[in-house]
């Protein structure tokens, strides 16, 4: 502290002047000439009469006042401690704020959520957003959204800022940043700022031009989750899930009006359970005496994050099977075991169901306990074969066609439908074609490796699409490469390459374990487990009657207009109906009168990757500073004018009582 | 050395007070003032018991004949009426409350000066006094015409609020004995004070003026806040001359100096009485021509 702030706050010790002249207005009392005094008789002024002090509201005030003056003499060397948006240049500047609304924002740090701290911070730096500045504002939360498209209208800043929702998904930072880059880079601006609010959960920020304020928002936290309790026949699986900074053993109960006897067939294995906190999940399982019971479990004590303490048993929740076929000699691996497609599913979905089938079934029945599909290089579907799948597709399965060079030789009964018309023909060629990463982008960061995809050639799938197809894939050459249909409620999924490693570098690529993840993704949004992450869009088809009862009530569906993502290679099906699921929980879907329950959980990285961190030189970078970098002194000078408003309206309004007083005992 | 009369007269208050006078006399002017006495004269008014000293020459000898009775003839006869005015001009005063119109000494003057254009419109002469007041102070003799009332506004006008009454009554006694002195048999005396400083004789010895024909009336001038104490809490008070002082809470003192002060006014009200006299209330913030027109009822027999 330098002299001047000590010498300005030395003025506050004048506080002690209002008191002392209050206590001596006390100690004399008030003097006045009465002839007839000598007929007034002493009455001695009650003890604590004496002792009280008057006017008490004024002397605050004025006491108030000089503090407020000597700290407004400090400034603006004393400052507050609030966000604000530095700007050397002192021109307008273009902001993107990216908001985490992640499912670790709801952990509690000091005693408030993150997510109210992010909000705050927030507002404070919209509050030192200036006229002409620009603004947008990104959810982080998966998939990154632009919750605010760039304007320099400050009050629709401020209102979407209101209106944002905590949420239960996962963190996708990284494309949020992307998000906020892009949504900002094109505006006529000296200094464009992108400042992070979030945890940063697994994430380090190292670029220049990023800053992440709140520290407090990035302190780790002590909290276990339960992500999910999943039924298997007679058993319960119970997931849970612990923060790296988790302390205390826990233990787990069942909340039900059903006796705990009644649910479990061993309540003392629960009464036992002292569960000792690591980083990373544990799976419980209990032997459940009532299959069909439907109960809640929660994790006691509560801790940092009491909303995921708490999970719903539903007797719903099912597996999600997914029937593969393919030649295993064409899609297998030298080193053998399960086809390269078995293993991939494996792989991204560990708890799905993957049975191989020798040939596809004829009828529609024998696919019905299927949620997905993998068709490898058919040599063409007969009649029946696609009377069965069109059935089964349109009752919400999904497919995946991997096209070969066998699919090129079709008999003459056979077709290729509902992948793709007859037309479609292979192409031998020993070039290393490569795809166009921008054209799957959709698919994420896995997109980008996509030279030298071909072997031994690739199907040409230019005219080949069935009515209703959409590329959202292509080559460089502009060849599609993937093809999407919806068909009723299910989708039909058509890549023009194989899964056979001798034909095509497809099965070893990162992009293909995205593929299937899309593929299971969307087999478990129509009709596969009913579990999905928090984030992720339930697709419904068009003209369907469908309504979604959430946890926190009725969600809202939207309709497709694919207005917006025209330019975009990802698929939009017109009049498509969707909903999003924000929040961990039950959803009970009715569809056309059919009531399915799906389940979204939480993202397990959301319980136990730790905090982000930030290179210290982002952190000085001064996009948006909490070091106290803010002026006080306007706000100072306000208070201070309302004191000495306050300070005269109590005067006046004390003489005007006391005059009209006066003149009612007069008259 | 004394200012020359020219130089300590404010002749714009003198012209306020005589125009304010004036206003004051013809609002209360109820017709033609009749002094009556009864004595020698050419009309018979009636008999009376006779008493030692009466001059026989006026004894009714027919009727000591027919009813065996002393009675002495009354004859009814018109004549002056001379008023002595009796101005408190003491400290006390010179007091004025925040809401009052006037100090009590310049609403007392005011009604002086009404009460001698009162008289002399109706042909009676005035005298002036004071109590108090300094050396401005000067009596004035009693005379009549306008040339009276014209010297009655100078005084009062000159006048100001000085000097006490004395602890021990003794001045009180000495001034009201001159008065009593200067003035005639029949004269109508009224005195315009506050009677704060009068003391425990004040009331006999104001009593004692109406013997030998005088009539009395007292007009206590009092401010608004005297009448009502409308003080609140602690306060310490002062009075107008010597050294007391009383520290008390007013809200709680008030009742009590109510009742003191009615006392006082009774003390003085029976006091008056008794010798065919009578007390008056007056307040400043009152308008004066209802003072007047009191006093003046009460002198007629009216009480106030």
């Amino acid at each position: 502290m330098s002299f001047l702030v000590a010498a300005a706050l030395a003025v506050a010790l004048l506080v002690a002047a209002p008191l002392v002249a209050h206590l001596l207005r006390r100690g004399r009392t008030p003097e006045r000439v009465f002839p007839p005094a000598a007929l007034v008789t002493r009455v001695e002024a009650h003890s604590k009469e004496r002792a009280r002090l008057e006017d008490r509201t004024l002397l605050a005030l004025r006491s108030l006042m000089v503090v407020v003056l000597a700290v407004l003499g400090a400034t603006p060397l004393v400052r507050c401690s609030r966000l604000s948006v530095d700007r050397p240049q002192g021109a307008s500047i273009a902001l993107a704020l990216v908001i985490d609304d992640s499912h670790s924002m709801r952990a509690r740090v000091n005693g408030e959520p993150r997510w109210n701290s992010a909000l705050e911070g927030a507002r404070q730096l919209l509050r030192s957003v200036r006229d002409g500045d620009a603004v947008a504002i990104v959810l982080s939360g998966k998939p990154a959204r632009l919750a605010l498209s760039p304007t320099t209208d400050l009050k629709a800043a401020r209102a979407a800022l209101a209106e944002l929702q905590q949420s239960d998904r996962s963190s996708d930072l990284e494309n949020a940043i992307a998000l906020g880059r892009s949504a900002i880079e094109n505006l006529e601006r000296s200094q464009r700022k992108l400042i992070v609010l979030g945890d940063l959960a697994g994430s380090a920020i190292d670029a220049p031009d990023i800053s992440a304020p709140l520290d407090g928002l990035r302190q780790p936290v002590n909290d276990c989750a339960l992500l999910e309790a999943r039924r298997q026949n007679d058993r319960l699986r119970v997931t849970v899930a612990c923060s790296g900074a988790a302390t205390g053993a826990r233990s787990l109960k069942v909340v039900s009006s059903v006796p705990v006897e009644n649910l479990l067939a061993d309540p003392g294995q629960l009464a036992r359970l002292a569960l000792e906190p690591h980083l990373g999940s544990q799976v419980l399982s209990f032997a459940l005496s009532d299959p069909n019971a439907d109960f809640e479990l929660e994790l006691s004590p509560a801790d940092a994050n009491p909303s995921n303490d708490r999970v719903h048993v539903s007797p719903a929740a099912s597996e999600l099977n997914v029937a593969v076929v393919t030649d295993a000699t064409a899609a297998g691996v030298v080193t053998g075991g399960p086809t390269v497609i078995e293993q991939g599913l494996l792989a991204v979905r560990p708890d799905a169901i993957i049975r191989p089938l020798a040939m596809l079934p004829d009828e529609t029945r024998e696919l019905q306990g299927y949620a997905a599909l993998v068709l490898n290089d058919p040599s063409g579907l007969g009649p029946e074969n696609r009377s069965a799948l069109a059935d089964w597709l349109d009752g919400g399965g999904v497919a995946l066609g991997l096209l070969g060079p066998a699919s090129s030789g079709l008999q003459l009964s056979s077709t290729l439908e509902p992948f793709a018309e007859r037309n479609a023909r292979w192409e031998s060629t020993e070039l290393a074609l490569d795809a166009d990463p921008l054209s799957l982008s959709w698919l994420g960061p896995e997109s980008r490796s996509l030279e030298a995809l071909t072997r031994g050639g690739r199907m040409r799938l230019e005219g080949a699409g069935l009515p209703g197809s959409v590329v959202v894939g292509a080559w460089k050459d502009g060849a599609p490469l993937l093809l999407r249909r919806p068909v009723g409620a299910g989708l039909v999924l058509t890549c023009g390459l194989p899964a056979s490693v001798e034909q095509s570098d497809l099965a070893l690529r990162p992009v293909f374990l995205a593929l299937l993840d899309q593929l299971l993704g969307e087999a478990e949004q129509r009709r596969g487990s009913g579990s999905t992450w928090v984030g992720e869009r339930w697709s419904f088809p068009a003209a369907r009657s469908v309504s979604i009862q959430g946890p926190a009530g009725p969600v809202r569906l939207a309709l497709e207009s694919c207005e917006a993502e025209a330019e975009s290679s990802t698929a939009c099906v017109p009049g498509e109906q969707s909903a999003t699921p924000e929040l961990a929980g039950q959803y009970v879907v009715t569809s056309d009168g059919v009531a399915q329950t799906r389940t979204a959980r939480i993202d397990e990285r959301e319980i136990t990757d730790p905090p982000g961190s930030v290179r210290p030189a982002t952190q000085q970078s001064g996009a948006g500073d909490d070091a106290g970098s803010v002026d006080a002194s306007p706000e100072l000078a306000l208070a201070l004018l309302a004191a000495f408003a306050a300070e005269l309206s109590l005067r006046l309004g004390g003489e005007a009582r006391r005059r009209r007083r006066a003149e009612r005992a007069l008259h | 050395m004394r200012r020359s009369l020219s130089q300590r007269l404010d002749w714009a208050a003198l012209g306020r007070l005589r125009l304010a006078a004036q206003r004051v006399a013809d609002g209360a002017w109820v017709g033609t003032h009749e002094s009556r006495r009864r004595g020698a004269g050419l009309e018979f008014a009636g008999h009376r018991s006779y008493v030692p000293g009466d001059d026989l020459r006026w004894l009714d000898q027919r009727a000591l004949l027919r009813h065996e009775r002393l009675l002495i003839k009354q004859f009814e006869t018109e004549t002056e009426r001379p008023l002595r005015l009796v101005v408190d001009a003491t400290a006390s005063m010179g007091f004025r409350s925040e809401n009052a119109p006037s100090t009590k000494l310049d609403f007392a003057a005011l009604m002086a000066a009404a009460l001698t254009r009162v008289a002399v419109r109706s042909g009676d002469p005035v005298g002036l006094d004071f109590l108090g007041g300094g050396e401005a102070a000067e009596p004035l003799p009693v005379a009549g015409g306008l040339e009276a009332f014209e010297r009655a506004v100078v005084q009062l006008s000159l006048v100001e609020a000085a000097g006490h009454l004395g602890e021990s009554g003794a001045d009180l006694e000495q001034a009201l004995s001159s008065i009593g002195r200067r003035s005639r048999r029949g004269s109508l005396i009224i005195v315009l004070s506050d009677l704060l400083e009068f003391g425990e004789a004040g009331p006999r010895q104001l009593a004692m003026l109406g013997t030998t024909g005088r009539q009395v009336i007292v007009a206590q001038i009092l401010d608004p806040v005297e009448v009502l104490f409308p003080l609140e809490g602690p306060v310490r008070l002062k009075a107008s001359e010597g050294t007391l002082e009383v520290e008390t809470n007013a809200s709680l003192a008030r009742a009590g100096y109510l009742e003191a002060l009615g006392a006082l006014q009774q003390r003085f009200r029976e006091a008056l009485r008794a010798h065919g006299g009578e007390l008056v209330i007056c307040r400043t913030d009152e308008d004066p021509v209802h003072a007047v027109r009191a006093v003046l009822r009460a002198a007629e027999g009216r009480r106030a």
